[in-house]
């Protein structure tokens, strides 16, 4: 019976992550820090901070990858389908490509290379250094004071990078058909246009609002999870970039299932 | 006081602490003495709530420090101030902002009282012409002097350092024991020092402990050999 368990248990652990356990962690660990009294008072500067740095700060990266989304979907678009359906089907294509995939899964894999990779950084070397500690005999809640302001920032700010993302790269993609692509802007805006659907837009804001959360949320209980030295730092940054483009796929799966489903 | 009973810790195989027990008066210096890594910073975790022990309890007069959520400890973290070995200051913040960081969030007191506590507490500590300096700029002594400070800014009833002088110099050092010796006797502070520091102990303890083979002894009861043997 013994020998089972351990049996059990050493599969459990897969990568030094007990599959088992690891899903209950996390969800406390999410518990903590957004179930807790807020104190608006002395959250508020926090979190405007954590905004500034992981949404306002992301601007610039967002928008090169979105000129880049925008440039490949045209040119893939219109090689897909010029010459079988009429010409305003690339709008179409790029605008419902764009609002319920790209926009969101892209924007997604900035900010968590970006922020996720950043905050399990900043909060493992302060694990290590003893200063999560500090707060917590200083009567203050580690939770409240570090992980709820970015959680909630990354949250609040990832359907507005996604929204910019969206305008960008439709926007260039309509600069490179009527350049490029033989496609009139007029044409390529009915396309757009024609076939929107409210649906594809709030189906992509709901992603990007789990993505945030789950971006936010990884890059703090990575960082808090940090036991050891500098080099454990290095590897909760790896796991907070990996454990979240995970999840970022798995859930746009999910999403794509609950949303889009015929 | 603070009550230890029968506190036990295991990491993996190894046994830190076996069945601990200590009784630490109000407004006295209890040291406890041992070499590098036998487990008193175990044991000052511990009794600061920052680690749950395998077995055993520690009270606070009569009250008695929870196992689980922050929110259970939190009246009682309210009443203690740690003081790190490397400090464990925030590096973005200045010295003046990192004392003044736990009242910030502990209390509700306006910005004129707010900024007389932070001045009395660095004050206190001589660190009042290094207010605005950060933590990367200072030296080790000033940085354990701001930490003192900060760890005195909520005016807590005990106070916790964990190798308060290791790595100093000697004129550091000594106005060190003298801050904790003052604690005592001006302002009747309880004070748990851990260190492997002779000099330290024989400045400002009250009563010494030893932690040997996972067991914490009274020096009386441990020896004079023993202590030498420490020193050695």
């Amino acid at each position: 019976m013994a020998d089972s368990f351990d049996r059990i248990r050493t599969m459990a652990n897969i990568a030094e992550v007990n599959v088992l356990t690891a899903p209950v962690r996390y969800l406390r660990f999410l518990g903590r820090s957004l179930f807790i009294p807020w104190d608006i008072r002395r959250t508020w500067p926090r979190l405007l901070e954590q905004v500034y740095l992981h949404g306002t700060s992301a601007l610039p990266v967002v928008i090169l990858a979105s000129v880049f989304v925008g440039l490949t979907t045209a040119v893939q678009t219109s090689y897909q389908l010029m010459g079988v359906v009429p010409k305003y089907f690339v709008g179409m294509g790029v605008g419902r490509l764009v609002l319920i995939e790209l926009a969101p899964v892209f924007t997604a894999f900035v900010v968590a290379g970006r922020s996720a990779s950043s905050m399990a950084a900043e909060l493992g070397a302060m694990r290590v250094s003893n200063q999560i500690d500090a707060l917590t005999v200083m009567a203050v809640n580690p939770h409240r004071f570090l992980c709820l302001p970015r959680i909630v920032a990354l949250t609040v700010c990832m359907p507005l990078l996604v929204v910019v993302m969206e305008l960008v790269a439709v926007a260039v993609a309509l600069g490179i058909s009527a350049v490029a692509l033989d496609i009139s802007a007029y044409t390529f805006m009915y396309g757009v246009t024609h076939f929107f659907m409210a649906q594809d837009f709030f189906g992509g804001l709901v992603k990007a609002v789990i993505f945030g959360l789950l971006i936010g949320t990884n890059g703090c209980y990575f960082g808090f999870s940090v036991a050891g030295g500098s080099e454990q730092v290095g590897r909760a940054t790896t796991r907070a970039v990996v454990a979240s483009v995970t999840m970022i796929l798995m859930v746009n799966f999910l999403v794509a299932l609950v949303f889009f489903k015929l | 006081m603070i009550r230890v009973e029968q506190v036990s810790k295991r990491f993996g195989d190894r046994l830190v602490l076996d069945r601990v027990s200590v009784e630490i008066p109000d407004s006295k210096v209890v040291v406890i003495l041992g070499p590098t890594g036998i487990g008193k910073t175990v044991l000052l975790r511990i009794m600061a709530g920052l680690l749950v022990p395998d077995a055993g309890t520690v009270s606070y007069d009569q009250v008695r420090l929870g196992r689980g959520l922050f929110t259970d400890n939190r009246e009682i973290l309210a009443r203690i101030g740690f003081v790190f070995q490397a400090g464990a200051l925030f590096d973005s913040l200045s010295v003046e902002e990192n004392v003044a960081l736990p009242l910030k969030e502990q209390t509700r007191m306006g910005r004129a009282e707010l900024e007389t506590r932070v001045r009395a507490a660095l004050a206190r500590v001589g660190m009042l012409e290094h207010a605005g300096l950060y933590p990367p700029t200072l030296s080790g002594g000033m940085i354990r002097l701001a930490a003192i400070g900060r760890a005195l800014a909520t005016s807590p009833r005990y106070v916790f350092y964990d190798e308060p002088t290791s790595g100093l110099d000697p004129r550091m050092r000594d106005r060190i024991c003298k801050l904790i010796a003052s604690l005592r006797d001006q302002e009747e502070k309880t004070q748990v020092v851990v260190t492997h520091d002779l000099e330290t102990v024989e400045t400002v303890a009250d009563r010494i402990y030893m932690l040997r083979d996972s067991r914490l002894t009274a020096l009386e009861q441990a020896g004079k050999e023993d202590y030498e043997k420490t020193h050695s």
